[in-house]
């Protein structure tokens, strides 16, 4: 009974998921996994021979990953494991019969029982068109995609950091050429009249000056690394930071003076709540669809310099 | 053959599941997260600034429930995750969504005028509602909920200083009564459930 109501629950989460997606025309064909196995442990997914998916939780909603064609040949592991290390005794084929759109796979049932499956939810747009769209806005912008990058012995996922505005960029660039003093400088504009400065006031309006950076960090050495800092070219102040919330619901932040360890073949998570790159004193607002340069320094020696994309703030 | 059914199914749940009314189970004590205020509080008046710069009392959104929380708009991390989650909680309550007032308080009235706090909420719901004040007089009111806040900025040097702060939420009832709090990274979801339970008979949450 309870992991029937579980399911409820997991399934109206997925739903309330699925309706939220923005998704716009595109020609690509993109899927995404959701684990709603429950007792199941964190996995990996590979799709047609390489891993797309890693580390997912149960409950967790991966990112949409491009596929090449149609015809997907799915195999689940556990997580770190091999293709030979399956959950199932064959790679489970699913057929988006589609050439583009966003698709839902989802783990379902319980590996022990063996009702485990993978299935293919309806096409994530047409949810919307039968009627579950639940105000969803088809011009949203697309939400970018989060960066990767390896160095050496150090591999980075899902990094990303957080806007502090609500407006997309064009629509930033948008604003300051509706204004009627369209051909003047911004800076100018800002300055010469209240009227014209309301255009300009609408953008800083919206702005916070303090942001975070999230990722997964691998380390995919024999040896403990550690990540030692952190720069950014949006503010002069970039930290490594940790939030913890004490037993009596108190958050509390730390500087991590002396970095962040990350194991050897292991890895680490900086996420809300948790570990995070702290950028305060920002130069200008980060706006969805932009991206940062951030750069990391790792005890190993290595250096990775990389672009990350800025998402909405309400995520 | 088997997939489609299984999909038919999924989609069955996934209709009635997220019905306004939904079919989640009458909540049990013990939901992770969910601490129910037994017997519920009843909080005493207190008055802040609004974000229109005028005295805003708690008196005022008599009637509503409201969900509350502290923070500071310079808080990097924990309070834009736990004004997104209003948002969704938001969103998920549906049709009740306008019998609930969200609240922020901050506890850094020092930079959190009534103009930034404005400008912060927006950034999440322009329904969200935000009050500031002395560090004093904040400190009277996250003491109404057991709660603390300590400014790390022990000579008053820094400007960009942090905050630690209660990050847990607290839920009010339609007669101002605290009724619960909620911990601060509770599912948006179990959230929602049981603020609709509250929402829909408030003399039940006495006896839980």
């Amino acid at each position: 009974m309870r992991s029937r109501l579980m399911l409820l629950v997991v399934v109206c989460f997925v739903g309330m998921a699925l309706a939220f997606s923005s998704v716009v025309a595109d020609d690509g064909l993109y899927v995404r996994v959701a684990h709603l196995s429950p007792m199941s442990p964190q996995v990996d997914v590979f799709v047609n021979g390489s891993k797309v998916f890693e580390a997912l939780d149960y409950r967790a909603v991966s990112e949409y990953v491009s596929v090449p064609a149609a015809a997907l040949q799915v195999v689940v592991v556990p997580a770190g494991g091999e293709i030979a290390d399956s959950v199932t005794e064959a790679p489970l084929d699913i057929d988006l019969a589609a050439e583009h759109g966003f698709f839902t796979l989802a783990a379902i049932g319980i590996l022990e029982d063996g009702t485990f499956d993978i299935i293919l939810l309806p096409q994530d747009g047409a949810m919307m068109d039968m009627g579950m769209g639940m105000g969803m806005d088809m011009n949203a912008p697309m939400m970018p995609e989060k960066a990767s990058i390896t160095v050496d012995t150090i591999s980075i996922s899902g990094a990303y950091a957080r806007a502090t505005t609500d407006m997309p960029m064009g629509n930033m660039g948008g604003m300051a050429e509706a204004t009627p003093e369209g051909g003047m400088a911004m800076g100018g504009m800002a300055e010469a009249t209240p009227e014209g400065g309301m255009a300009m006031g609408g953008m800083s309006m919206n702005m916070n000056d303090v942001s975070a950076a999230y990722m997964h960090i691998e380390n995919t050495a024999d040896q403990p690394d550690v990540l030692l800092s952190a720069t950014t070219d949006v503010s002069d102040d970039a930290q490594i930071h940790q939030t913890t919330v004490d037993a009596s619901g108190v958050a509390k932040m730390e500087h991590m003076e002396g970095g962040i360890e990350i194991p050897a073949q292991g890895s680490i998570d900086l996420a809300p709540g948790g570990y995070h790159i702290m950028m305060m004193n920002l130069k200008r607002p980060l706006a969805m669809g932009e991206t940062i340069h951030l750069t990391l320094s790792f005890q190993s020696g290595v250096t990775i310099s990389f672009d990350v994309p800025v998402m909405p703030i309400g995520m | 053959m088997l997939r489609r059914i299984w999909l038919t199914v999924l989609f069955a749940v996934l209709l009635t599941g997220c019905s306004s009314t939904p079919a989640v189970p009458t909540a049990t004590p013990g939901i992770p997260g969910v601490k129910p205020v037994s017997p519920p509080v009843q909080v005493e008046n207190f008055t802040l600034t609004g974000m229109n710069g005028s005295p805003a009392h708690l008196k005022d959104f008599e009637g509503k429930n409201v969900l509350m929380v502290f923070g500071y708009t310079h808080c990097p991390d924990i309070c834009p995750v736990t004004l997104a989650r209003f948002k969704q909680i938001k969103q998920l309550l549906g049709a009740d969504a306008d019998k609930v007032q969200f609240i922020f308080v901050s506890v850094d009235g020092n930079r959190d005028t009534p103009e930034r706090l404005t400008e912060y909420l927006g950034l999440f719901d322009k329904d969200f509602f935000g009050l500031t004040g002395s560090e004093d007089e904040a400190r009277a009111v996250i003491t109404l909920f057991d709660g603390v806040f300590t400014i790390k900025d022990a000579e008053g040097l820094r400007k960009d200083y942090l905050v630690e702060h209660t990050a847990s939420s607290f839920l009010m009832d339609a007669e101002g009564r605290w009724v619960r709090t909620y911990e601060y990274n509770t599912d948006p979801n179990i959230v929602a459930t049981d603020m609709l339970k509250v929402i829909s008979s408030p003399s039940a949450t006495s006896s839980s």
